[in-house]
């Protein structure tokens, strides 16, 4: 499976479970400074939640989790390889979420801290949202 | 004071602002998103690089901005890349600016859509009206009448008078990219640099650029380079990931030619490119954030590049996201303590603290010999894993800092090979 293939069944899910409601944007392939966050979302709320996308390299992937922290409230990797367990309490230790793909579809298996920013970091990264939205959610 | 006249030899009311013995000059490379930063920062830079596609395509707001900074107190002097190497490319999709800097060579045919460029199609009289053209650019390029200057000279807050501005200090003359001597490409190069100066007729110094597909054929040509002052370009030549040994030949390639007497600018350089002041490289100039390496085949992507903080204790530019990280753990291991938090630094902002870093990276290691820089270096070094590791740090930080330091040791091997430090 390819990283790109994981995309939409798993904007299926979030709309499904609720992480997207109506009001929600979404963008993807968000270029960030001098990065591409794979999926970003803004709520109707106001909460910025960004999600990596990686079929294995998990490391990798929390690496890239963690740096989008500074700027995010809430920060998952989303894999479709059960990572190792060093690898979920290194993800747990930052306040990172893990999201794995399995047989019977998506599962948390670490939930998230929100995290707090000033208000022109937040502002920054919505307006970034907002001018590459890619889906609002109705 | 030097005379403004048009058509004299020119000096720089600063001295040889391009080649410096005694320091490497540092010039940035001016596109139009640099403006503020540039105006900001024009008495800590020693010079501006203009492309010249860019003076072509912008032609009236580049003229203005940088006829504007020469007329002003610090007077920042510039000097105009050619860009040449762009004609030497099939240009499938050529960009306007490439238009129009073919028409400032007066050879529109320059850009080659359905076919690769041949040394044969460049023959003495075509290199005759490219040079002809170039020098009338470079030489006419403060007397025509610009319709922007005073919009820039009131962002500069400063009365200016148009007449007060300087030209180009010198011309570079337009050059090819060359894989050897025996390239036919070369030939062209010797032929157009010395068509150049001829036409100029010592009406202005003429600069020859030696651009080079590697730093191995740096090193095979600078026994063919004569002249008192050259600008070098090692094509895509990267300090940061490219091999030592071709680091070394690239150094071993400057200490050749400042042994017999030339002096050295490199178009692109970064932090390395200070380092090898201390064997005798005289300049370099680097892009405002970006840019510190160039490859001569033009890439088909455009665009202001991604805003990166440089970190001064590594001597590069990092992700702001891992600046933050770095950061957060201990705010010595960004270097200044002026910035605050790396996240909320503007993409101005950004840059303009890259350029200040730079330049107080050149004063630190100025006048230093080879010994006493790799000493230097090594502190530095020692000093950053020490920072690194105080204080329980997370698995993540120390990553982000290990890939942020891992090319200084490699720098320092390949000092140490250049001095025989071993």
């Amino acid at each position: 499976m390819l990283e790109s293939e994981m995309l939409e069944p798993f904007l299926s899910w979030l709309e499904a479970t609720r992480r997207l409601r109506p009001g929600s944007i979404v963008a993807t392939e968000l270029s960030w400074l001098g990065k591409r966050i794979d999926v970003a979302t803004l709520t109707s709320s106001g909460v910025l939640t960004s999600y990596e996308l990686k079929i294995d390299h998990n490391l990798e992937a929390i690496s890239q989790a963690a740096q989008n922290s500074h700027w995010f409230h809430r920060n998952y990797v989303v894999t479709a390889t059960m990572p190792l367990g060093k690898n979920t309490e290194l993800a747990r230790a930052h306040g990172l979420g893990v999201i794995c793909k399995t047989a019977r579809g998506y599962k948390v298996i670490v939930p998230a801290q929100k995290l707090r920013h000033p208000s022109d970091v937040v502002s920054a990264v919505r307006n970034s949202i907002e001018q590459s939205v890619r889906k609002r959610c109705v | 004071m030097l005379s403004r006249q048009f058509g004299t030899v020119l000096s720089s009311r600063l001295g040889n602002a391009v080649f410096s013995a005694t320091r490497p000059s540092h010039f940035v490379s001016y596109s139009a998103t640099d403006q503020s930063t540039v105006r900001s920062l024009r008495d800590v830079i020693d010079g501006i690089l203009v492309p010249g596609t860019v003076a072509s395509f912008q032609r009236d707001g580049t003229a203005g901005f940088v006829l504007s900074l020469s007329a002003t107190e610090e007077s920042p002097p510039y000097v105009i890349d050619p860009r040449f190497p762009l004609f030497q490319q099939q240009l499938v999709t050529p960009k306007k600016s490439h238009w129009e800097l073919a028409n400032v060579f007066g050879d529109p045919s320059l850009v080659q859509v359905n076919r690769k460029p041949e040394p044969a199609d460049f023959d003495s009289r075509r290199l005759g009206r490219i040079a002809e053209s170039w020098v009338d650019f470079n030489l006419s390029y403060r007397s025509r009448n610009n319709s922007k200057f005073d919009k820039y000279a009131k962002r500069l807050g400063l009365l200016l008078a148009q007449d007060s501005a300087l030209g180009p200090q010198r011309i570079l003359a337009p050059y090819f990219c060359v894989s050897g001597i025996r390239d036919a490409w070369w030939q062209l190069s010797e032929e157009l640099y010395e068509t150049v100066r001829n036409v100029a007729d010592n009406r202005i110094v003429v600069t020859r650029v030696l651009a080079v597909d590697s730093a191995r054929t740096l090193r095979e040509l600078v026994d063919e380079v004569t002249d008192h002052e050259v600008c070098i370009w090692v094509s895509g030549l990267d300090e940061l990931r490219s091999d030592p040994s071709e680091l070394t030949q690239y150094g071993e390639a400057i200490a050749r030619l400042e042994s017999g007497g030339r002096q050295t600018f490199a178009l692109y350089g970064g932090f390395f490119a200070v380092l090898l002041s201390a064997i005798g490289l005289g300049g370099f100039s680097h892009g405002i954030g970006y840019g510190e390496r160039r490859e001569w085949r033009e890439l088909p992507t455009s665009g202001p590049p991604p805003s990166r903080y440089y970190l001064p204790t590594a001597h590069r530019y990092i992700l702001q996201a891992d600046a933050q990280r770095l950061w957060l753990h201990d705010r010595a291991l960004v270097g200044f303590d002026d910035d605050g938090e790396p996240r909320r630094l503007s993409y101005h902002g950004l840059m303009r603290r890259s350029v200040i870093a730079r330049s107080r990276e050149i004063e630190a290691f100025r006048g230093l010999g080879l010994r006493a820089v790799v000493e230097k270096l090594e502190e530095d070094l020692e000093d950053f894993h020490w920072r690194l590791y105080s204080d329980s740090p997370g698995e993540i930080v120390v990553r982000v800092g290990l890939n942020a330091v891992q090319h200084l040791q490699y720098w320092i091997d390949v000092l140490k090979d250049l001095g025989d430090l071993w």
